[in-house]
C-alpha cells in the first residue's frame, strides 16, 4: 500500500511545473524561465506601484508571468508560427490565450480599441487650425528615422536583425515595426507588428507602452533644448468654434480621403472616425458609451494579456529586444524632436504666432503629450493655456500614426 | 488585372532575396523618404478638405463684434503677493477673456486685488437661485 501511495506521490512530483522547469521545457533552460518570470514581475512592479500605464501594462505583465510557467497549457505560441496557419488546430489544441490571441492574430482588437478611442476623441482644435495637422505629419518622421536606423543595423548585421541569410523583406518588415513605436500609439504598433514581425510583438508592445508612460519625462528636456525662451513663451489666439456640421462632415470626409489612398490603413482609421461620428451625431448615445467604457476595457484585457503572453524566453530574451527597447526610445525622442522643429518652422512662417511647444505634442499619445506641452508652456508663462492648442497636433499625431501604420503595411505585407 | 498581379510578385520575388549592405542602405533611404512624403502627402490632402469644408460649412465669422476696445481692467492695483499665485492668474485670464470675448494673447494680468464686499457673492447667488426656478 504504502508503495503505491509514495508511486503516486513521487509521479505528482514529476507532473509539477517546479519539476519540469528544471528538466528543461522544449529545450528552454530553467534559469530562463526563471528570467522571465522575473522580468514580468518588474513590470507587474512598475505597473502597480510606479502606475505605468497600468490598464495594459498590468495584464501584459501578467500574461508574461502566465505563459511562462512551464506546462501551464494556457498559451501555444508555436500554434501561431510561420506563414500559414491552422486556425483549426488553434481552435482544437488551443488554450484559453490562445484563443484569444485570435483577436490579435487577426487584426481584430486596435481597430475596436481605436472606435472608443474616436469616441472619446474631440477633433474640434484640429477643425479649427486645420494647419496643426502638419505638427501631426511632421512627429512621424521619428517612425520613419527609426525604421532607417533598423535597416541600417540589419544591414550591418548588429542585433541579430535579420541575421545571416535574412531576406530583404524580413529586415524592412521587422524595420518597420520596431520604427512604429516612435508613433507613441500602443494599438497602431502592435497591429503593425502582429502582420509585419509576430515574433518581436511583446517586446514592441512592452516598449511602446511603456514609453508612452514616460511621455512627461522624454519630452520636456527635448522641447526645452530645442526652443528659446521666448518661443516658449508665444501666446496663441483663440481658436474659432466649430460647427456642429463641421463636426459631423470631419470623420466621413477623412476615412473617404485616407481610405481611398491607403486602402490597408482602413481598419483603423474607418474605426477611429466610425466612433467619433457615433459621438459627434449625437444620435447614438448608447452604443458610444457602450464603444468606449465596457467594450473598450473588455479588449483592453484581452489585447493586453494575449500580447504579454507573447513574450515567450526564446523570442523575449534575445540581442534583439535590448535593441527595440533603445531603438524605441530614438524613436520617441526623434519624433518629438520632430514635431518641435516643424513647429520652429511654422512659428517662422506664422510670423511668431504659433508656438513650437504644441509640435511635440504630434506624437498621438492622446491627451498626454498636449498636456506636456501646455505644463512646458505654462512653466515659461504662467497665463499661457496651450492645452488646446496641442490637442489639434494630438488628434492629428493619432491619424498621422495610423496612417505611417498603412504605408508600412502596404509596402511590406504581401 | 493580370499586368498587376504579375507586377506584385516580382516585387515579392525581389524582396525575398538577400540584399548586399549597399543596396538595403539605399532601399532603406528611399522607402523613408518616401514614406515622410506619403505621410506628409496625405494630411496636407486632409487639411486642405478641412480648410474647404470651413468655407462651406463654417461658422461665418462675426467681424463686426470684433473690435471691443479693452476698458481700463476694473483690477489693476498692485498688491505685493509672495505666495504662489500662478492657477489664480490662470483663472483670472480666463474669466476675462471669456468676458470680453478676447484672445488671452491680447492682454496681461499684471496684478489683481481682492475686494472686500459682497456683491459678486450675491450676484452668484441671485444667479443660482434663478436657475433653480
Amino acid at each position: 500500500m504504502f508503495d503505491s501511495l509514495i508511486n503516486g506521490f513521487s509521479d505528482f512530483v514529476t507532473t509539477t511545473g517546479i519539476a519540469k522547469m528544471f528538466a528543461g521545457v522544449d529545450g528552454i533552460i530553467w534559469w530562463k524561465t526563471l528570467l522571465m518570470l522575473a522580468i514580468a514581475c518588474v513590470l507587474l512592479y512598475l505597473a502597480i506601484v510606479k502606475k505605468f500605464e497600468p490598464l495594459l501594462l498590468l495584464p501584459i505583465a501578467f500574461g508574461m508571468l502566465l505563459a511562462n510557467l512551464p506546462f501551464g497549457q494556457v498559451m501555444h505560441p508555436e500554434l501561431f508560427l510561420g506563414n500559414e496557419i491552422d486556425y483549426g488546430k488553434v481552435l482544437h489544441d488551443g488554450g484559453l490565450l490562445d484563443i484569444l490571441y485570435l483577436g490579435v492574430k487577426l487584426g481584430i482588437y486596435p481597430p475596436l480599441i481605436f472606435l472608443g478611442i474616436g469616441c472619446m476623441t474631440d477633433f474640434a482644435p484640429l477643425i479649427s487650425n486645420p494647419k496643426s495637422i502638419l505638427l501631426g505629419a511632421a512627429a512621424q518622421i521619428g517612425v520613419f528615422i527609426t525604421f532607417l536606423g533598423a535597416i541600417l543595423l540589419g544591414a550591418f548585421g548588429i542585433g541579430g536583425f535579420g541575421g545571416e541569410g535574412a531576406t530583404a523583406l524580413t529586415i524592412f518588415q521587422e524595420a518597420g515595426s520596431i520604427g512604429i513605436i516612435g508613433g507613441a500609439d500602443g494599438p497602431t504598433a502592435i497591429y503593425v507588428t502582429k502582420t509585419l514581425a509576430p515574433t518581436l510583438l511583446s517586446a514592441i508592445a512592452v516598449a511602446a507602452y511603456s514609453y508612452m508612460a514616460l511621455v512627461p519625462v522624454i519630452q520636456p528636456p527635448i522641447m526645452r533644448a530645442l526652443t528659446t525662451k521666448k518661443e516658449r513663451m508665444i501666446k496663441m489666439e483663440t481658436l474659432r468654434s466649430v460647427t456642429q456640421k463641421e463636426k459631423i462632415l470631419f470623420p466621413i470626409i477623412v476615412t473617404l480621403v485616407v481610405v481611398l489612398l491607403i486602402p490597408d490603413a482602413a481598419p483603423l482609421v474607418g474605426m477611429l472616425m466610425l466612433g467619433n461620428l457615433m459621438k459627434e451625431s449625437g444620435v447614438v448615445d448608447r452604443i458610444c458609451k457602450a464603444a468606449q467604457n465596457e467594450l473598450m476595457n473588455i479588449i483592453t484585457i484581452f489585447l493586453g494579456l494575449t500580447v504579454g503572453a507573447t513574450a515567450t524566453a526564446d523570442t523575449f530574451l534575445t540581442a534583439k529586444t535590448l535593441l527595440i527597447i533603445c531603438l524605441g526610445l530614438c524613436a520617441f525622442a526623434v519624433s518629438t524632436a520632430g514635431g518641435v522643429f516643424f513647429g520652429k518652422i511654422m512659428c517662422k512662417l506664422s510670423g511668431g504666432k504659433i508656438n513650437p511647444l504644441i509640435g511635440s505634442a504630434g506624437v498621438s499619445a492622446v491627451p498626454m503629450a498636449a498636456r506636456v506641452s501646455q505644463k512646458v508652456g505654462q512653466e515659461e508663462n504662467p497665463s499661457n493655456f496651450l492645452l488646446m492648442h496641442a490637442m489639434g497636433p494630438n488628434v492629428a499625431g493619432v491619424i498621422g500614426s495610423a496612417v505611417a501604420a498603412g504605408v508600412f503595411l502596404s509596402l511590406f505585407n504581401f | 488585372m493580370e499586368e498587376t498581379v504579375v507586377k506584385t510578385a516580382e516585387k515579392v520575388n525581389e524582396l525575398e532575396t538577400v540584399w548586399s549592405t549597399k543596396d538595403l542602405i539605399m532601399g532603406g533611404l528611399a522607402y523613408t523618404v518616401m514614406g515622410i512624403l506619403i505621410v506628409f502627402m496625405i494630411l496636407i490632402i486632409i487639411m486642405l478638405v478641412i480648410k474647404a469644408m470651413a468655407l462651406f460649412s463654417g461658422e461665418k465669422k462675426p467681424k463686426a463684434v470684433a473690435p471691443v476696445q479693452t476698458p481700463a481692467q476694473p483690477v489693476v492695483e498692485t498688491v505685493e503677493n509672495k505666495t504662489d499665485d500662478t492657477e489664480l492668474i490662470a483663472v483670472i485670464t480666463a474669466a476675462i477673456a471669456v468676458m470680453t470675448e478676447q484672445s488671452t494673447s491680447d492682454f496681461v494680468v499684471r496684478s489683481y486685488k481682492k475686494i472686500s464686499g459682497g456683491a459678486w457673492n450675491k450676484a452668484g447667488r441671485r444667479e443660482m437661485l434663478e436657475n433653480k426656478f
